[in-house]
């Protein structure tokens, strides 16, 4: 370097420290609205608006929207994942038949006042299935409810505000409630461009393309934050380029400005939370499922451990459990661990498993191959757990 | 409707309109239009058979058990009857296929007039029947030229075909008026209209309204004037229209009346065109609506000039609805994805332990150091019932919860309490917490209520606050202005001071 270099100006740490919180707010959150619990994030990002904006259109080319009354993260698709699902108040996905309800209503609110009833509401939701060619019956109580899953994740989205009433027990009761639609928000919900589209496949994978001008960047830095694990084998050759080349810059990007620490490894690499909240679920951390997840992984990573260190370099990304091995490493783990899960994980040995190897395949630690057998990544090797087990005084009579 | 209930008589007749919602609604709705489908459908009746083969010549191949089954519903609910019979039949068969003729019951011909109409029905703009304000006025001004002797000599038929025909024109008027109003109301919310479609839907729909209006405002006054004079001798009229031949009903009763032949009728119009105590004419009103309709259709025209956004179509997000309904559940989940981009991000916790040590991106994680996640289990003891009842449940432990909650809340409002007190004096525009600022609010809905009657000027509403005390007193001009970092509360009007306790003497004893 010939050039004289001068001092950057000293950067605001309470404004760095701002920045950042509204960014992961967004992430986490990707549409923020101020009656919500998010209308702290959302005066941070109108304040940072500007830095905001560059941040993500720059870093992950998605675009940022910031009206006066919430603030929209269009983020892109993920391709094939089905990892993703909307979720309802009591934890379970949305089924397809609810997806459709939710499209229908905020179709039909799109035509609709900005307050109505909920019974009117249903006399447009009717229509727009009409309209749609749906047979739609909300007569019948799967639909009431499926559209009541949809009215409820609306509501939690900002665009529905129950003013008064009782939407709650609708399905079941058909009372009456008093809605007031946020027609602002409902302009912010879709992010990917429907039209021209020729079906959902053709939908999915166009949403996730990167545009021409981020190219191997954007791709790869989507992946690390919004997935837990970048494996080098999903890459293409000039991404995998790329990432080798400039990973160590990379690591500094994330922890300077989303407060994520980034672990690179062979094998790929991952952002890790070190305040465990960047996330919507969370792994390693209490619950049944979850604590068996993770002595089932830490076994399973026991046995393939020898193996893999002495595997050639690509073959140690992903390592296959056979369905046999699964099965008597679980019912290993079930013999010393069983005492310490919930009941109905002791009763139905085989439900823990399942729910168990879900939470795994939800982190994309783990596959299911066709055969029953899994495919551990590498990435699961960096668990080493230290369990114990407490009696609570209320032992068995 | 008075009554909180449907009588059950009311509530029978309304089940004439079953067939037409069940699951066979579609043979239901072919066969009562083999009945109402030619002219002579009231007078003629037909038997199973002779249905059955005008639904096979429809392409409907139903048996005749089911065709039987489907006939005696629709006599059941009072659709059909069965005609009179001369002979006897000696089994339930015969009594069917040979000789059981069906025919329209009254109720079963309104009923499926009105079913026809429904399925027909499209949701389009019907123009408003201006021309029959012409109808009304010239019909009106012949009943007015009579006087009464003119109307002593009329002849009743003629006379009553008149006054029907008024009645009939001013049906036509009201009910397309209101058609007009419930489509208008319907389209003037669309959110989904982008400028072209818009602009053409705005000139015609302006254009339309100003020519309704206008209509409106030249026949008005004139129906006004006339409608008065024919009032005075409507009695006269009607009862000279009545003198002629009456059907009566079975039960004696004098069958019902076309509108216009009975005086309380007029009312009705009356209303309409020059309204009546207290309320403007009905007339009046559609003006007022039109006018409004036209200031809806410039606030939408402002929101599509300055909505740059584009607003999700209404059509994609129907095709996205079918997309989704056809879906297995992974792809719906991958489409929820692809199309909302709502999901948040996801990550793993628990960082390695490598500080000491950093670790070259180039090494293995299956060779490199790990995280350590302790994690403590309990035993859940499975708890065994043995042929008892119910175990009874311990409360010792929610109750001490509740009370060490009901010991945070009483410090937490001990604090804004104590928040409060720290403003003595007039409180102009104060900064509190948010507990403080609920507390302020409920001590002031005390002072109110406990005072019992509304605050008139310079009086001054006085409640305890533990040591001190706050004061609300009327004062115009005055305000205060209370800024929390849930939001800011203006109160006009209304001046609050906080005041010690010194400043009332008290007996502390």
């Amino acid at each position: 370097m010939s050039r004289i270099e001068r001092p950057a100006p000293a950067e605001d740490v309470q404004a760095v420290a701002e920045r950042q919180r509204a960014a992961r707010a967004l992430l986490r959150t990707p549409l923020l609205h101020a009656d919500g619990p998010g209308a702290d994030d959302l005066r941070l990002v109108r304040r940072h608006r500007m830095d905001l904006e560059r941040l993500f259109a720059d870093g992950f080319g998605y675009r940022l929207v910031v009206d006066p009354g919430a603030a929209r993260l269009f983020k892109t698709g993920l391709g094939r994942d089905a990892t993703r699902p909307l979720r309802r108040r009591g934890g379970k996905p949305f089924t397809p038949r609810m997806y459709a309800l939710l499209c229908l209503t905020v179709a039909a609110l799109g035509r609709g006042k900005s307050q109505l009833l909920v019974d009117e509401l249903v006399a447009q939701v009717r229509s727009a299935a009409v309209d749609a060619g749906l047979d739609v019956d909300l007569d019948s109580i799967t639909d009431r409810r499926a559209l009541h899953a949809a009215l409820s994740a609306l509501a939690d989205l900002g665009v529905l505000h129950e003013r008064d009433g009782d939407l709650e027990h609708w399905a079941d009761h058909r009372t009456a409630s008093l809605l007031d639609v946020r027609r602002d928000r409902l302009g912010l919900l879709v992010s990917a461009v429907l039209a021209g589209a020729d079906g959902p496949d053709d939908l999915i994978d166009r949403a996730a393309l990167p545009s021409a001008a981020g190219g191997a960047r954007v791709a790869v830095r989507r992946r690390v934050v919004e997935s837990p694990i970048l494996s080098v084998d999903a890459l293409t050759e000039e991404q995998t380029e790329w990432w080798r080349r400039g990973r160590n810059r990379e690591r500094e990007w994330f922890a300077d400005r989303l407060g994520l620490q980034v672990e690179l490894r062979a094998e790929g690499a991952v952002a890790i939370d070190p305040d465990g909240e960047l996330t919507d679920v969370e792994f390693p951390a209490g619950g049944s499922g979850r604590h068996l997840a993770l002595l089932l992984l830490e076994a399973l990573v026991a046995r393939l451990r020898p193996g893999a260190r002495e595997a050639a370099a690509p073959e140690r990304v992903w390592r296959r459990a056979d369905p046999e091995l699964v099965a008597a490493v679980s019912a290993e783990v079930i013999a010393e661990w069983g005492a310490g899960l919930k009941r109905e994980h002791r009763e139905n040995t085989e439900h823990a498993v399942t729910e168990a190897r879900q939470v795994l395949v939800d982190f994309g630690l783990v596959r299911v191959e066709p055969d029953g057998g899994w495919l551990l990544h590498a990435a699961a090797a960096r668990y080493a757990v230290t369990a114990t087990l407490a009696g609570d005084g209320q032992g068995d009579a | 409707m008075t009554s909180a209930s449907l009588t059950h008589a009311e509530r029978v007749r309304l089940e004439a309109l079953r067939y037409a919602t069940g699951e066979e609604s579609a043979t239901y709705v072919a066969i009562m239009r083999t009945f109402t489908g030619e002219i002579a459908g009231l007078l003629s009746d037909q038997s199973a058979a002779e249905v059955a083969a005008r639904l096979a010549a429809q392409g409907f191949e139903l048996d005749r058990e089911t065709i039987d089954d489907r006939l005696s519903y629709l006599v059941e609910h009072g659709n059909l009857a069965r005609s009179p019979r001369e002979t006897e039949a000696r089994s339930l068969r015969e009594y069917l296929q040979n000789r059981a003729r069906y025919q329209l019951t009254q109720r079963g011909e309104l009923v499926h007039r009105f079913v026809e109409e429904l399925l027909g029905h499209t949701e389009s703009a019907r123009e408003v029947s201006t021309e029959m304000l012409g109808g009304i006025l010239d019909g009106l001004t012949a009943l007015s030229a009579l006087d009464a002797a003119a109307i002593g000599s009329a002849d009743p038929e003629t006379l009553a075909r008149d006054l029907v025909t008024v009645f009939a024109q001013f049906e036509r008027l009201v009910s397309s008026t209101r058609d007009f109003y419930t489509y208008l109301s319907q389209v003037l919310i669309r959110y989904d209209l982008d400028r072209a479609e818009f602009a053409v839907f705005k000139t015609a729909l302006l254009d339309y309204l100003q020519r309704f209006v206008d209509e409106i405002a030249r026949h008005m006054p004139q129906i006004a004037d006339v409608l008065q004079r024919v009032e005075t001798h409507v009695d006269a009229l009607c009862a000279r229209a009545n003198t002629g031949q009456r059907l009566r009903g079975v039960d004696g009763e004098v069958a019902r009346r076309s509108a216009g032949l009975d005086p309380a009728d007029w009312r009705s119009l009356h209303a309409w065109f020059i309204g009546g105590a207290g309320r403007d004419s009905d007339a009046a009103g559609v003006r007022r609506l039109a006018t409004d309709a036209m200031r809806a259709l410039l606030v939408n025209l402002r929101r599509i000039a300055t909505g740059g956004r584009e607003q999700s179509r209404y059509s994609d997000l129907l095709v996205l609805a079918r997309w989704f309904a056809e879906a297995d559940d992974d792809t719906a989940h991958a489409l929820w994805a692809a199309a909302f981009g709502l999901h948040p991000c996801r990550h793993l916790a628990f960082v390695a332990d490598d500080d000491a040590d950093p670790v070259p991106p180039t090494a293995s994680w299956w060779r490199t150091p790990v995280a350590d996640v302790p994690l403590a289990l309990r035993r859940t003891g499975a708890r065994t019932v043995r042929g008892r009842a119910g175990r009874r449940e311990d409360y010792a432990a929610a109750k001490a919860a509740r009370i060490a909650e009901r010991e945070r809340a009483e410090e937490r409002r001990a604090g804004a309490l104590a928040e409060i007190r720290a403003h003595t004096g007039r409180l102009g525009t104060v900064r509190l917490s948010d507990d403080a600022r609920s507390a302020l609010l409920g001590l002031y809905a005390r002072a109110l209520v406990e005072r019992g009657r509304p605050l008139g000027v310079g009086e001054v509403a006085e409640v305890d606050g533990g040591g001190w005390s706050l004061t609300v007193s009327h004062a115009p001009g005055a305000g205060t202005t209370i800024v929390s970092p849930a939001g800011r509360l203006e109160l006009h009007d209304l001046a609050l001071a906080v005041h010690p306790a010194e400043y009332r003497q008290r007996d502390t004893g």
